[in-house]
């Protein structure tokens, strides 16, 4: 049991220092950064303490889960922090592209006047 | 403000009734500043209000939120090559004759960026409780980091040099900007002053922050502000605007 609890905090530090890494390269959005850093923490926590998700699965009657489940798990939680950081970039440009679209606007309507008053 | 060129940007989103008004008293008390006024995606004629008054409009084409629409102002400021910025809510609570009093610090060169405070004076500003705590927090906060005396982090009347437009450029934070940008500003080595200021309260519309949402905005900000703090610095990464 104890073992197990180090490989999962092992795993969930890792996890952490990626979603860390991403944020400070500001490569992740801030509203996906704070979902992500407490999502995160919650990882950390529960393989720290899983007393609570042990109780679940009493509950739910799992009493077996298989390592592969565990190591596709985090494989999909890393896809999914890819797509958030994918998004970001996208809103970044969109962003870029909008703001760009309003200044030019602007210039035009401004060289549009100049031409009717000239 | 001997020959400076100075832009007062105006962010409005569904201001139609409110925006003339503003533009009218910012033209009365800086008849020498231009105005520019970013519709951010207003539902409503906010942008024809705007150009009836012959203000300079940046007609977003759909909602960005506060920040990248100040971005999109500070950008346009930049390549214009203003010398002195100032932010102003396009509702109509930052009466305009304070803007003089608001940029001296600039025009004297004792600060790159001034916050406007309504807690400084004596002019006594009272909000709900709860928002206060947020305001006081966030005070204290800054203060800390900053090393300066900071009592109203989160007012949106500012005013920027040269310097910092060009900073806010490159990068401002995207939403509940105010308290974040004063960090990387602080982060980019930039002077920040206060000056007391008076604020009208509000006549028409809703202010972008409710009564419910200053729960959200106070742990939200503050999580953001701890990750400015590790983050690499915005005139770091030098790219053309």
């Amino acid at each position: 049991m104890i073992r197990l609890r180090i490989t999962a905090g092992i795993c969930s530090l890792f996890f952490l220092t990626v979603i860390f890494e991403a944020i400070r390269r500001r490569k992740l959005m801030e509203k996906h950064a704070l979902l992500w850093i407490f999502c995160g923490i919650l990882v950390f926590a529960l393989s720290i303490f899983p007393e609570p998700l042990i109780r679940l699965s009493e509950a739910l009657g799992i009493n077996y889960l298989p390592i592969l489940l565990l190591f596709s798990f985090i494989f999909l939680l890393l896809i999914v922090l890819y797509f958030s950081i994918a998004l970001s970039r996208l809103s970044e440009k969109n962003r870029e592209l909008a703001q760009e679209i309003g200044i030019l606007k602007l210039k035009l309507s401004n060289t549009e006047k100049k031409n009717k008053n000239g | 403000m001997q020959n400076k060129k100075v832009l007062i940007i105006l962010p409005a989103y569904n201001e139609e009734e409110n925006i003339g008004k503003v533009i009218e008293d910012v033209r009365k008390n800086i008849p020498t500043a231009d105005i520019l006024v970013v519709n951010d995606g207003s539902l409503d004629s906010t942008a024809k209000a705007a150009k009836d008054k012959e203000a300079a409009v940046i007609d977003l084409p759909f909602n960005l939120g506060i920040g990248a629409a100040m971005q999109a102002g500070y950008k346009f400021a930049y390549r214009e090559e203003y010398d002195i910025a100032v932010q102003c809510d396009g509702d109509g609570q930052h009466p305009a004759y304070q803007i003089k009093n608001l940029i001296a610090p600039l025009l004297s060169n004792k600060a790159d960026i001034v916050v406007g405070s309504r807690f400084l004076g004596s002019f006594g500003y009272r909000s709900s409780v709860w928002r206060q705590i947020g305001i006081v927090l966030f005070s204290k906060l800054l203060s800390f980091i900053t090393k300066e005396r900071l009592t109203d982090t989160t007012c949106g009347f500012r005013g920027l040099n040269k310097k910092a437009i060009k900073s806010f450029s490159i990068y401002y934070p995207c939403d509940y900007p105010e308290v974040e940008a004063l960090v990387l500003a602080h982060k980019e080595g930039l002077r920040i002053t206060e000056v007391p200021i008076r604020i009208y309260r509000r006549k028409q519309g809703n202010s972008s922050i409710g009564f419910f949402d200053s729960f959200y905005y106070t742990i939200k900000v503050l999580i953001a502000v701890v990750i400015d703090l590790f983050e690499e610095t915005p005139l770091r990464k030098e790219k053309p605007v």
